[in-house]
C-alpha cells in the first residue's frame, strides 16, 4: 500500500515538474520573442517570470527526489536512471534563466539586427520545439520506450536545423563591419540560444541510451 | 598428546575455518546489493540459513569427505587429521590474502588426496567416489554457465517482447526481487550444509566426536563468520555489482538447483566455482566484456588441488612429531 502510493507520488510529481519546465520554456520563448521584435518595455516582467519559474522547478526536483530516494525497496538502477533523467532536464531551466539574464544585463539601446530577425524567430521556435518534444520523450519513458525512441530522432533532427541556423546568422552578422560590440553579443546570444537546444538534444542522445540499456517492444 | 588437547585443537581449527568460510560467503550479496534486504534483515536470514542447513544437510557430505576419499580399508588417524585441517587452513589464508577466490572444498580433499598418495601411494585413495565427485565438478560450473545463459537469453526475449517503459520495468524487477530471495535462501541453506564438510569432514572420518555436536558447532561458526567478517564482503560485493534482480536471478537459479541436488546426494560442491561460471554465462549472454582476472582464478582452481596436497605431505612430518 506504502509502495503503491510511493509509486503514485512520484509519477505525480513528475508530471508537476515537467509541466512547470514546460511553462518556463514558454516564458522564455515569449520573452525572447519580444526581444527579437524589439518590444523592450515587456521583457523586465517576463524576465522575472522565468526567475519564479526555474525556482520553482528547483523546488519541484527536490520533492521528486526526496520521494525518490524514500523508498528504500525500490530498484537502485532505476533511481539512478531516473535521477540523472530529472536533473539533466532541470538544467534546461537553468541554461534557459542563462539566455534571459544575459539579454538583461545587455546595453539598454541594444537591438537585433533587422535582417537576422527570422532567423532568430526561428531558432526561438526551434528552442521551444525541442523542450517540448524532450519532455514529451521523458514523460514516455515511463510508459512507453517505443515512442519516447522515435522522439529522440526528431530532437535530433531539429538540433541540427538549428546548427545550421546559428551559422547562417553568424555568417551574416559576421559580414558586418560596424559596431563590433553589436557583433559581439549578438554571437553571445545566439549561441547561448543554441547551447540550450543542444542540451535538449544530448539529454535525448543519453535517453536513447537508456533505451537501448533496457530491452523492450 | 593429551587426548582432550587434540580434540580441543581440531574443534579450535574447525572453528577457524568454518569462521572462515562464513566470513566469505558471498550468496546474499546480490539482495543486498538491489536493496531487497537491509544488512540487518540479510544477516539475520544468512545466520538462520547458516545453522539450519549445517544441521539438517551437513551430516551426508561431511561422512563423504570424511570417509569415502581414502580408501575404505584406511583408518583416518589423528595426524591425518590434523594434517588436512592446518594445510587447508594455511592455502585459505594465503588466497585470502593475494585476494583470490578459492574453493575450501578443493583445498579440503586435495590435502586428503595429497596425504592419502604419500602415505599409501595409488592404491590409499577411493578412486571411484573421486572420479564420481571429479565429474560432478566438471559439471557443476558448465551447467552454471548454460543454465544463467539461457535462463538470460529468455528473459531478455521476453523483455524485448512484453515491456514497455520503466514502470513495466519496475513490476517485472519486483516480482524477481522475491523469487531472487527464495532462490538465494535455498542457495544459502544448502551452501551451509555441503561447506560443513569442509570444517569438519575430515574430522568426523575420526569417529571420536559426536557428528550432531560438530555440525552445531560448525553452523555456529558460519553464521559467526556472517556476523562478523561476512557483512563486509556481501557489502562490498553487493555495492560493487549492478545486478538487477531478474539477471541476479539468472545466476542464482542454476547454483541454487546443482547446490540442493549435490548437497542431498551427499556431493561437496563449490559455490563458488558455480557462481563464478554463471558470471561467465551472464557476461557471454549479454555480451558484456569480462573483467581481467578471470584466467587468474581458473588457474588458481587448477592449483589448488596440487598445492593442497603438497602442503599437506609438508606439514604431515611436523604435525607427526607431535603424537
Amino acid at each position: 500500500m506504502k509502495l503503491k502510493k510511493n509509486k503514485e507520488d512520484i509519477s505525480q510529481i513528475n508530471i508537476e515538474f515537467q509541466e512547470a519546465i514546460r511553462t518556463g520554456a514558454e516564458k522564455l520563448f515569449n520573452y525572447m520573442s519580444d526581444f527579437i521584435e524589439n518590444r523592450l518595455e515587456k521583457v523586465d516582467d517576463r524576465f522575472q517570470e522565468i526567475i519564479i519559474c526555474e525556482k520553482n522547478c528547483d523546488r519541484i526536483k527536490e520533492k521528486y527526489i526526496e520521494v525518490l530516494f524514500k523508498d528504500k525497496r525500490a530498484l537502485p538502477f532505476l533511481i539512478e536512471d531516473r535521477y540523472k533523467m530529472i536533473t539533466n532536464v532541470d538544467k534546461i531551466l537553468n541554461k534557459s534563466e542563462l539566455v534571459s539574464r544575459y539579454i538583461q544585463v545587455l546595453p539598454s539601446k541594444f537591438e537585433i539586427y533587422e535582417d537576422i530577425r527570422d532567423e532568430m524567430n526561428q531558432l526561438n521556435k526551434l528552442y521551444l520545439e525541442t523542450v517540448n518534444q524532450l519532455l514529451n520523450c521523458t514523460l514516455l519513458m515511463e510508459t512507453s520506450f517505443s515512442g519516447a525512441f522515435e522522439i529522440t530522432f526528431e530532437i535530433e533532427k531539429w538540433k541540427r536545423q538549428a546548427y545550421d541556423l546559428k551559422f547562417k546568422i553568424l555568417d551574416i552578422i559576421f559580414q558586418k563591419k560596424d559596431e563590433p560590440l553589436r557583433i559581439s553579443l549578438t554571437w553571445k546570444i545566439v549561441t547561448l540560444m543554441f547551447d540550450v537546444i543542444s542540451w535538449a538534444e544530448e539529454i535525448s542522445d543519453f535517453l536513447r541510451g537508456l533505451i537501448i540499456k533496457y530491452p523492450g517492444k | 598428546m593429551d587426548f582432550t588437547i587434540i580434540i580441543i585443537i581440531f574443534l579450535i581449527i574447525s572453528i577457524v575455518i568454518a569462521v572462515g568460510i562464513g566470513g566469505n560467503d558471498e550468496t546474499f550479496a546480490p539482495v543486498y546489493g538491489s536493496k531487497i534486504l537491509t544488512m540487518k534483515q540479510v544477516l539475520i536470514f544468512a545466520v538462520i540459513l547458516a545453522i539450519a542447513g549445517a544441521l539438517l544437510l551437513g551430516e551426508g557430505v561431511a561422512k563423504t569427505v570424511g570417509g569415502s576419499i581414502l580408501a575404505s580399508n584406511i583408518e583416518v588417524t589423528q595426524v591425518i587429521v590434523m594434517t588436512v585441517l592446518i594445510s587447508t587452513a594455511i592455502w585459505l589464508i594465503l588466497a585470502s590474502a593475494f585476494g583470490l577466490p578459492i574453493s575450501t572444498t578443493h583445498a579440503t580433499i586435495g590435502s586428503i588426496m595429497g596425504i592419502g598418495i604419500f602415505l599409501w601411494g595409488i592404491t590409499g585413495l577411493n578412486w571411484g567416489m573421486i572420479l564420481y565427485l571429479v565429474m560432478w565438478w566438471l559439471l557443476s560450473p558448465v551447467i552454471g554457465f548454460f543454465g544463467t545463459y539461457f535462463a538470460y537469453k529468455l528473459m531478455y526475449k521476453y523483455k524485448e517482447n512484453r515491456l514497455n517503459g520503466f514502470q513495466d520495468y519496475e513490476g517485472y524487477e519486483k516480482k524477481f526481487a522475491i523469487v531472487i530471495l527464495i532462490a538465494i535462501c535455498i542457495t544459502a541453506f544448502s551452501r551451509a550444509g555441503n561447506d560443513c564438510s569442509n570444517a569438519v569432514g575430515i574430522v568426523v572420518g575420526v569417529g571420536e566426536i559426536d557428528i550432531g555436536f560438530l555440525l552445531i558447532i560448525t553452523g555456529l561458526s558460519l553464521a559467526s563468520g556472517l556476523v562478523i567478517l561476512g557483512r563486509v564482503v556481501i557489502k562490498n560485493l553487493g555495492e560493487m555489482t549492478e545486478l538487477r534482480p531478474s539477471t541476479a536471478f539468472a545466476t542464482q537459479l542454476p547454483t541454487a538447483a546443482i547446490m540442493l541436488i549435490g548437497t542431498i546426494q551427499k556431493i561437496p560442491l563449490s559455490g563458488s566455482h558455480m557462481l563464478v561460471a554463471s558470471l561467465v554465462g551472464l557476461a557471454k549472454a549479454s555480451r558484456t566484456p569480462m573483467k581481467k582476472g578471470l584466467w587468474k582464478i581458473i588457474l588458481v582452481w587448477f592449483l589448488t588441488f596440487p598445492v593442497s596436497a603438497i602442503l599437506s605431505i609438508i606439514i604431515y612430518f611436523p604435525v607427526r612429531s607431535f603424537f
